[in-house]
């Protein structure tokens, strides 16, 4: 089609063009000077009308009468050739020239042009009728959900489903009453997480205090939560402490499963935390408690690395206890935590001088439970800092 | 969906971007043929710059239209509908959305081009035919100079695929209609000169320059200039409603860009008449007719490329500026060199005295160069310091007030003894003393405005006396030429019905200005102000006249959210008027706007404008002006540019085309 277009205006232009320069051929126009004769001519023509209007004096158009009149007298001297005709070669160079202007146009146009390219009138976009179609099926979804809760309020999968709705629908505040609403339902702390991530999308991606308060409540109940503990991560990042976030993420990988959803999306942030802090990822190791952590629950870690695993930083349990972990009880685990829990703190009372060590115990403290002894050593843990 | 419309798979957008790449092509022909014919005398490679001329217009209208359809149905894939519109604009503002960004605005820049060389072909019957093929040839060469720019550095028809949802929406201050109507006029005026330009080098590659060129170029100087004045008007008259500062002009560089032009221009205008009138002066005109094009390009690069906001903003996108900067080079440059080679052997016929019309009109062409070179200066002296590194310095109306408004007193001053004087010699007493009415008159004003506004500015006072100055001695002029109270009433009527029209767009002109200056004055010496917070209830007395704030309501428009307010404004208790300033924002470009209420009377306006709340009592920070005479500015403005209009229409631009003859006879000419 669009060459169709191309051809008509090609066509329309050189009729345009060439058309004039057949039927004139050989006419010749008035040589140069009359044309400024006809100008003189006229301005001695107007010396009289502005005598007629009293304009002028009779002297004064007497003076301007001479100089227009010595001015038609110079004309005549200059004298034009008069234009030549010229052989075939001149006269095929009009429409030679026109072609030729046409070719080039064509050959740069097909340089800088998108000749597949074709209108995208905003009424007729397929892709925006599609997407228009499915937000209209989504804006039904929700409010067929929102009437079925209205007269059945008990039905936490039903909040979690308008929850999560709303968050991909960016109205994150009635997204955080869904979850508040669920929460109070289920009381289960990790829809608190859930509530927390909507503050946070509601404030551009900030992570706020508020937020950061309720991951660090879930964290005490469950240790383990993926959601609470990337944040915390990404906490860190947007304070500037790029390494804290990376020993975050590097925790959370070994703590999750390999297979989990959201490992390849904490890899990727790893990974640009690491470039931007000039980081090599394969010095990272998990924490020692995070270790034990992923000892006691179990977990097939996903660690940094897509293959293989790393080998903890601090001295941690061997493949064998890790075996064992396995195999144990519940209370057997418990008793093994905090027999780990006791080493630290036999190590750290002979050589207190780690705030490092003083944080992990804290931090041990906190999973099991243990508040008081936390404090103390998160008290010891800032003594101790340099 | 797409296949129901046909017209979608036509691809309107890319025939478009193909007739703006023929057009160029065309006008590299329209170059070659017509110059290297009128250089041999062959006369079917001159005459192909007509023919030439209109394809490359109806090339560039296609272009334009086509970018236009795009604007209208929101095609996002082109990049420029893109950045520059959304769906949700009213469909007026999506056409004016087509030239409301740099790459539509350098479509229609090349649009107006084109079509002022179409009409040299279309009227230009009557110019030899070596000089109209030079014209149309020069005139196309400096268009492939901006058809490369557009289509390199700044193509509207660049794509974005895959085709975004939506657009980024337009500058709501664009979302204007005199803002819409500002450029399109602006360019025909800096364009328009682009004629004046070529008809120059087209008498330096001629080597003759005559009395009858003088007047071949006329109506094209005319025609640009009116239009450079309305261009001018209307965008300083969008800054004073649409900005809400109640200020006018600011010496803006942006402002400078168009004023430059404008004084250059007008000097043209008044040498061209020597040249056609006196034969003299020849070289001076083409000078000015270089200068002045060469101005509007040095607008047209400062406003494009970005150097004004930044030297910095130049640096991000070099290629555009380097691109005009080098063009500028090579027209001014070029036709400088040009210049310097032929102007030297152009020899000035007419001679005159000093105090003559002649001298007049050179005070006129010294003052207004004079003028333009300070506003250059003030111009391009802080760009100058930055790009070198020197610190940024501004240069603004303490500059350029104290510079060109003593430049101006005088001018004023000559012409209103300059249109008394005859051609070539002329007694300078008696035309003063022609003038005593208006001399006592000016005093008389002078004195009045002294004894009613004593505290005002000494400048307001001066200002009012020399706009008296002008207008009576305008009228005394006319009144002496149709011999009014000497000869009887009719017969003066008839002297004045039969004065030629390009009498009458002197008179008009002048008086045009002697009215603007009178509200330049006015507004710029008395205006009054008075920033505040008001709470509903509160009243403001501003210039005699009281304005109570009666709160303000909240709303929505087509694409904006706004506050709007309500004034009632009186005046020694009796009420004027109700004043409704807007407060827009636009979420598109989460930006506001301010829309001033303004109410003009034949003494002033009463302007208001409703700025941000303050508190939570209904307060809101409000700005109140009363602007003597400023009107009468625009008026003025309108005047003048009508009066080019009435000049142009004089029945000496439409001298026919000599008849065709078998062989040359220049005896007949000596005869008549």
């Amino acid at each position: 089609m669009l060459w169709l277009g191309i051809a008509i205006l090609a066509v329309a232009v050189l009729i345009i063009l060439i058309l004039p320069s057949l039927l004139h051929r050989q006419q010749d126009a008035p040589p140069r000077q009359d044309f400024d004769t006809a100008v003189y001519k006229d301005q001695l023509a107007e010396v009289d009308r502005d005598v007629g209007r009293g304009l002028i004096s009779e002297s004064e158009a007497a003076t301007a009468r001479l100089e227009i009149q010595r001015r038609l007298l110079s004309v005549a001297d200059v004298g034009t050739p008069h234009g030549g005709t010229g052989g075939r070669g001149r006269s095929i160079a009009i429409p030679a020239v026109s072609l030729a202007a046409f070719a080039a146009a064509v050959v740069m146009y097909l340089n800088l042009g998108s000749p597949d390219a074709v209108d995208f009138p905003y009424a007729s976009r397929i892709d925006l009728v599609e997407m228009a179609d499915r937000m209209a099926a989504i804006d039904d979804a929700v409010a067929t959900l929102e009437a079925r809760l209205q007269s059945n309020p008990d039905d936490p999968e039903g909040w979690m489903m308008l929850g999560r709705t709303y968050l991909t629908m960016e109205r994150y505040v009635d997204a955080q009453q869904a979850f508040l609403k669920l929460y109070d339902i289920t009381g289960d702390i990790l829809i608190k997480a859930e509530y927390a991530e909507a503050l946070i999308l509601e404030s551009d991606a900030q992570v706020t205090p508020e937020a950061l308060s309720i991951f660090q409540e879930v964290l005490n109940v469950e240790p383990l939560d993926p959601k609470s503990r990337f944040y915390f991560g990404v906490a860190a990042a947007q304070q500037g402490n790029l390494d804290g976030a990376l020993q975050i993420w590097t925790d959370l990988l070994h703590l999750s499963p390999t297979d989990a959803p959201w490992v390849s999306i904490v890899r990727q942030q790893v990974q640009r935390a690491a470039d931007e802090a000039g980081v090599d990822v394969s010095t990272l190791k998990p924490t020692e408690m995070a270790a034990k952590l992923a000892v006691t629950s179990g977990i097939p870690s996903a660690d940094i690395q897509p293959d293989g695993m790393s080998t903890p930083a601090a001295p941690g349990p061997s493949q064998e206890d890790i075996e064992n972990a396995q195999q144990m009880t519940d209370d057997e685990q418990a008793e093994m935590i905090r027999s780990m829990v006791q080493r630290l703190a036999d190590r750290l009372a002979t050589d207190p001088n780690d705030p490092e060590g003083w944080l992990r115990l804290a931090q041990a403290y906190e999973v099991l439970g243990e508040t008081e002894k936390a404090e103390e050593a998160r008290r010891r843990a800032t003594e101790t800092t340099p | 969906m797409i296949a129901e419309l046909g017209i979608a798979e036509l691809g309107i957008a890319e025939l478009g971007h193909f007739a703006l790449i023929l057009a160029m092509f065309v006008a590299a022909a329209q170059v070659i043929l017509p110059l290297v014919g009128a250089a041999r005398n062959y006369e079917p490679w001159m005459a192909f710059g007509r023919p030439a001329a209109v394809a490359q217009f109806l090339l560039l209208a296609f272009a334009f239209g086509s970018l236009t359809y795009s604007f209208v149905v929101s095609d996002f894939s082109l990049a420029v509908v893109y950045q520059n519109s959304h769906t949700d604009k009213p469909l007026l503002y999506k056409i004016t959305g087509v030239w409301a960004n740099h790459e539509g605005s350098m479509l229609l820049w090349i649009l107006i081009l084109s079509m002022f060389g179409a009409a040299v072909a279309f009227f230009g019957a009557n110019l030899p035919p070596t000089l109209r093929a030079r014209v149309l040839g020069i005139q196309s060469l400096i268009a492939i100079g901006f058809y490369l720019f557009i289509i390199f550095t700044s193509n509207p028809f660049d794509r974005i695929v895959p085709p975004p949802a939506n657009g980024a929406g337009m500058n709501p201050l664009l979302q204007d209609m005199g803002l819409a109507l500002h450029p399109p006029m602006l360019y025909l005026g800096y364009v328009g000169f682009s004629i004046a330009f070529s008809f120059a080098i087209a008498a330096l590659l001629e080597g003759r320059v005559d009395a009858a060129w003088g007047r071949w170029v006329r109506p094209w100087t005319l025609a640009a200039w009116a239009f450079l004045t309305g261009g001018i008007a209307l965008g300083s008259w969008w800054a004073y409603y649409e900005l809400g500062w109640g200020g006018w002009w600011f010496w803006d560089p942006v402002e400078n860009a168009s004023f430059m032009p404008w004084l250059a221009g007008t000097a043209l205008l008044h040498s061209a008449t020597m040249v056609e009138k006196r034969d003299t002066m020849k070289g001076w005109t083409i000078f000015l007719a270089i200068v002045t094009f060469s101005l509007s390009l040095l607008g047209t690069f400062l406003v494009r490329s970005g150097v004004l906001t930044s030297v910095h903003a130049f640096a991000t996108d070099p290629a555009r500026g380097v691109f005009i900067l080098i063009l500028l080079i090579v027209v001014t440059g070029g036709s400088l060199v040009l210049f310097a080679m032929r102007g030297p052997a152009m020899r000035n016929t007419g001679v005159f005295q000093p105090v003559s019309r002649e001298g007049a009109l050179l005070v006129n062409n010294l003052i207004m160069t004079t003028a333009a070179a300070a506003v250059l200066l003030g111009t391009l002296y802080p760009l100058f310091l930055d790009a070198l590194d020197g610190g940024k310095v501004s240069v603004g109306p303490p500059y350029f007030n104290t510079v060109f408004i003593p430049l101006m007193l005088p001018m004023i001053a000559a012409m209103a003894v300059g249109p008394m004087l005859g051609w070539k010699r002329a007694d300078l007493g008696a035309a003063m003393k022609r003038l005593w009415l208006a001399f006592i008159l000016t005093i008389v004003t002078a004195i009045a405005v002294w004894a009613v506004a004593s505290d005002g500015p000494v400048l307001a006072m001066v200002g009012m006396a020399m706009a008296v100055w002008l207008g009576v001695s305008i009228l005394v002029e006319l009144t002496e030429r149709i011999r009014l109270f000497r000869e009887p009433f009719a017969s003066s009527l008839n002297r004045l019905v039969r004065t030629p029209r390009a009498s009458w767009g002197m008179t008009l002109g002048h008086l045009g200005l002697a009215i603007a200056v009178a509200g330049m004055a006015g507004a710029g010496g008395w205006k009054q102000e008075a920033i505040q917070t008001m709470a509903p209830g509160d009243s403001v007395e501003v210039g005699g006249y009281t304005f109570t704030f009666e709160g303000a309501t909240e709303g929505r428009g087509p694409n904006y959210y706004l506050t709007q307010g309500a004034f009632a404004v009186t005046r020694e208790g009796e009420p004027v008027v109700t004043l409704y300033p807007e407060n827009r924002r636009y979420p598109v470009r989460s930006m506001p706007t301010t829309e001033a209420a303004i109410h003009t009377m034949f003494t002033g306006d009463l302007y208001a404008v409703i700025g941000d709340p303050e508190g939570t009592d209904g307060a809101y920070v409000t700005r109140i002006y009363w602007n003597p005479l400023v009107v009468w500015m625009w008026a003025g403005s309108v005047i003048m540019a009508a009066a080019a209009g009435v000049s142009l229409s004089d029945r000496r631009f439409r001298v026919g085309v000599p008849r065709r003859r078998k062989a040359p006879a220049p005896a007949a000419a000596v005869k008549a």
